[in-house]
């Protein structure tokens, strides 16, 4: 009972400060009003789209992908490691 | 009306969700899951913050971050399986040789 | 070619054998010999170029090189008549005994890892001696100190070799320490005086170099001066083994004997002498206060450095040769005729530096060098006849001569050497020249230096002391040979001679000795002008009586002569029953046996009962009383445990928990930021 309690206040102790901080921030926000529509395009081709800077880690990001899936078959197998 | 505000508190609540979901949960898939919470709501983040600017490298964050909570949720089940096959058990609270 | 000012020869008479040390430690597993050929060659070269750059410089030439290092500390080579003559002879002997080491070490399995530290050893005494400013000194210095560590505990399984290459580091330590404190106290206050403006160095040079020492020694504070001199002496005391830390010497011993050679008699022992000789403008500075303050004791007008010099010189020689009289090891006795020659060197630095100025470094200096000659002579005679023989003990010994008669024969030419055998027809007034061995030529010039401070202060104590010992040694040196060499064996041995590898720098070193003693005028004339090259006045008076009395020039002679006959009568005529005095009952022999109780005193006073156990009780009393008693009953200790024991609970070992102790941190961060306005 006792540690539901504590994990309560470490959860709403959490959201307290981020609730403070969204705040704080929000009210020197100088962007703009309306949301821009997010569409594959502006994704993909866009001003910091994935084809324009980061095109090099997006491979990487396949090949990270290839790992993980090696290293959680290795991990799982029935026979010994 | 669905303005920036309301994202950023959604994404906070949701990472609160996530946050007592770990530290109160037994099971290891539901901790799996709380984790995926966390990283879903920081996403959210991302995206919202991206599409009230002109840049989408907001999105482009989010997309790699989603990628990557993947290949650690793949990771995090296959040891969960591993540990089941060991113990015989996924109730993360008996699992406690570390202990003083 | 060798002696300009941007050649890099003089840098290569360090750098080869620096080079030999780093290629025979990686590849002398695989090469014959165990890799001798790399410091052979590198040796050989340096000796090479220091004869080319003598060539270039003599007489009145000098290569100085500097570069600036950190501070106001530079590295730079100076190479004066000092420093020439002392590469010229460690190159030589360092050559002729890496010959030798080849035959004698041909058995032992870790040749690499010898002739590698041989020859750092050697790069390192040729750093010593060409260093032109004295912070560079005392890191080569530091350096000879290692290596003779490393080669003495060469044996390193043998319990006794580790225990004295151990006790041979840490008493040299002592030295070490006294002569940096003398080194810190000397820049401090050639600092005070630059901030006071009364000195300023020259521009180019650096502030530790020997010529800035000596152009600022005229204006430090004398008291002060006479400290430092004193520290650099307490340096040279513990290199060079004199009384009180002598203790060293002896026990190094256990090392090879053709270590025993290179370091202990030749080249690392004489650092300490070439240390008092390099700055001894410094020394000559300093005032008479002994004098003054107690005339009844002390004699006046003689600087104090220079007379505490003298009398620990003349005391060690003493002492050393009453010690080396009833060894039985025949690496022992060698040992403390060592010690005793330093003795006779530091007598001659401070008897003669006192009344004749800056001669008497020409006759300290000659008789290292002929010192070295014939004592790493006799080191290598012993090595032979140990490596035929099988063991150290002369009582073992006997009858050898049939068998190995170059070794015997090099070896008396040795023991002439050094018990200082020769004819002075000059000095009786007969027109032709002296002749004789080259240490009879180097110590009678030290004796009659003796006799004109005697004349000139009325303290004849060093002359008593000087002719004293070469009594005593002419008496210990001869009673080896004679016990070694003739009479009937004593055990049951079947000696051979060496081979020629090992016989033959016997030889070059046996001519050495006879022939070099010759050169003494040239030497003498050549070393007087090293200060004067430098642009140093060196203070002192200029030459006393040129020509002492008759008896004085032929008493070392006579001296000589008698040890000879006594030891002639005891132990090859069998004159004397000598079982009556050397038996255990007699309280001198025994004194003298235990080298006057001092590894006792040393070992277990010093170390056991004054260091160890005052350290081991005081610590248990602070402990026990105070840290455990001071609030009740160790309350200290007690909170300690409980505060363990609750912070131990934290470990709960469940992932969970750690996971709420991490948000909560982050959440306590993140609000304690935000609050805090930021």
């Amino acid at each position: 009972m006792l540690n539901k309690i504590f994990n309560l206040i470490v959860a709403l102790l959490l959201f307290t400060a981020m609730f403070i901080s969204i705040n704080d921030s929000f009210s020197v926000w100088s962007g703009k009003d309306q949301a821009n529509e997010i569409t594959v395009e502006t994704l993909a081709t866009g001003a910091g789209g994935i084809f324009s800077n980061y095109i090099f880690s997006f491979e990487l990001l396949s090949l990270l992908l290839v790992a993980a899936l090696i290293g959680a078959l290795y991990i799982a197998k029935k026979e010994a490691l | 009306m669905a303005d920036l505000y309301m994202y950023l508190i959604v994404s906070a609540v949701i990472f609160t969700i996530g946050a007592y979901g770990i530290i109160t949960q037994r099971s290891g898939i539901k901790i799996l899951m709380c984790i995926e919470l966390m990283l879903n709501s920081a996403n959210l983040n991302l995206v919202a913050f991206s599409s009230f600017n002109d840049n989408a490298s907001g999105q482009v964050f989010a997309l790699f971050s989603i990628a990557i909570a993947a290949a650690e949720a793949a990771i995090g089940f296959a040891i969960l399986v591993a540990l089941f096959r060991v113990r015989d058990t996924i109730n993360l609270d008996n699992i406690n040789i570390l202990r003083w | 070619m060798f002696s300009e000012q941007n050649s890099i020869f003089p840098a290569l008479i360090v750098l080869l054998p620096v080079l030999a040390f780093v290629l025979t430690l990686f590849l002398g597993k695989k090469l014959p010999h165990g890799g001798a050929y790399f410091p052979i060659a590198a040796i050989a070269g340096s000796f090479l170029i220091s004869l080319g750059v003598f060539l270039e410089i003599y007489p009145n030439g000098l290569v100085q090189q500097s570069w600036p290092w950190f501070a106001n500390m530079n590295i730079g080579i100076l190479i004066d008549p000092l420093a020439i003559v002392m590469l010229m002879m460690v190159t030589f002997v360092s050559l002729l005994i890496h010959i030798y080491a080849v035959g004698y070490m041909s058995h032992d399995p870790a040749k690499p890892r010898y002739f590698a530290e041989t020859s750092l050893f050697t790069a390192a005494m040729l750093g010593v001696v060409l260093s032109d400013n004295i912070l560079q000194f005392f890191i080569a210095w530091e350096l000879v100190g290692l290596c003779s560590f490393l080669l003495i505990g060469f044996w390193y399984h043998k319990p006794s070799a580790a225990a004295a290459a151990k006790k041979a580091f840490l008493v040299t330590r002592v030295g070490d320490v006294l002569f940096l404190a003398g080194i810190v106290l000397l820049y401090t206050n050639m600092n005070e005086l630059i901030s006071k403006g009364l000195f300023t160095p020259e521009h180019g040079n650096f502030l530790l170099q020997f010529k800035t020492m000596f152009e600022a020694a005229a204006l430090i504070d004398p008291t002060q001066l006479t400290i430092i001199t004193l520290l650099f002496f307490g340096g040279a005391v513990g290199k060079s083994g004199q009384f009180p830390l002598h203790g060293w010497l002896p026990d190094a011993m256990e090392g090879p004997t053709t270590v025993s050679a290179l370091i202990h008699a030749a080249t690392m022992v004489t650092a300490g002498v070439y240390l008092v000789a390099r700055t001894f403008p410094m020394f000559a500075l300093t005032p008479a206060t002994l004098g003054e303050h107690y005339p009844s004791l002390f004699p006046s007008h003689v600087p104090d450095a220079l007379l505490i010099v003298a009398y620990i010189g003349g005391f060690t020689a003493l002492f050393a040769a009453t010690m080396g009289l009833v060894m039985n090891d025949i690496k022992r006795i060698l040992a403390y005729s060592t010690v005793s020659q330093l003795g006779y060197m530091m007598l001659a630095l401070g008897t003669a530096g006192a009344v004749l100025g800056a001669k008497a470094v020409g006759i300290s200096m000659f008789h290292l060098i002929s010192h070295a000659f014939f004592k790493a002579l006799l080191f290598l005679c012993a090595g032979s006849v140990i490596h035929a023989v099988g063991t150290n003990d002369i009582r073992e010994m006997g009858g050898l001569f049939k068998k190995m008669k170059i070794t015997a024969t090099t070896m008396m030419i040795a023991a002439l050497a050094l018990a200082g055998i020769g004819i002075p027809f000059a000095g009786l007034g007969l027109p032709l020249i002296n002749i004789g061995t080259a240490g009879f030529f180097s110590k009678d010039m030290i004796i009659e230096g003796a006799f004109e401070y005697g004349e000139n202060t009325g303290d004849m104590i060093p002359y008593a002391f000087a002719v004293i010992a070469a009594l005593l040694t002419s008496i210990y040196i001869f009673r080896l040979w004679f016990m070694a060499f003739t009479g009937k064996p004593r055990s049951e041995r079947h000696p051979h001679e060496s081979p020629n590898v090992m016989t033959r720098p016997l030889i070059i070193l046996a001519i050495l000795a006879l022939f070099f003693g010759f050169t003494q005028g040239y030497f003498n004339d050549y070393l007087e002008t090293n200060f004067e090259l430098m642009g140093v006045e060196v203070a002192g008076h200029e030459g006393a009586a040129a020509h002492p009395p008759v008896i004085v020039i032929l008493l070392p002679v006579l001296v000589g002569v008698l040890g000879f006959l006594i030891a002639y009568a005891i132990y090859y005529k069998r004159m004397l029953d000598m079982s009556k005095i050397i038996s255990s009952n007699n309280p001198l022999y025994k004194l003298l046996l235990n080298r006057y109780y001092e590894p006792t005193i040393g070992a277990n006073i010093i170390g056991v009962k004054l260091t160890h156990d005052v350290a081991a009780q005081s610590g248990e009393f602070v402990d026990r009383k105070i840290i455990d008693g001071l609030i009740i009953d160790n309350i200290i200790g007690k909170t300690t445990f409980w505060l363990g024991e609750v912070a131990r609970k934290l470990q709960t070992g469940v992932v969970q928990n750690y996971a709420s102790i991490t948000l909560l941190g982050v959440g306590l961060l993140l609000l304690i930021l935000k609050l805090g306005g930021n």
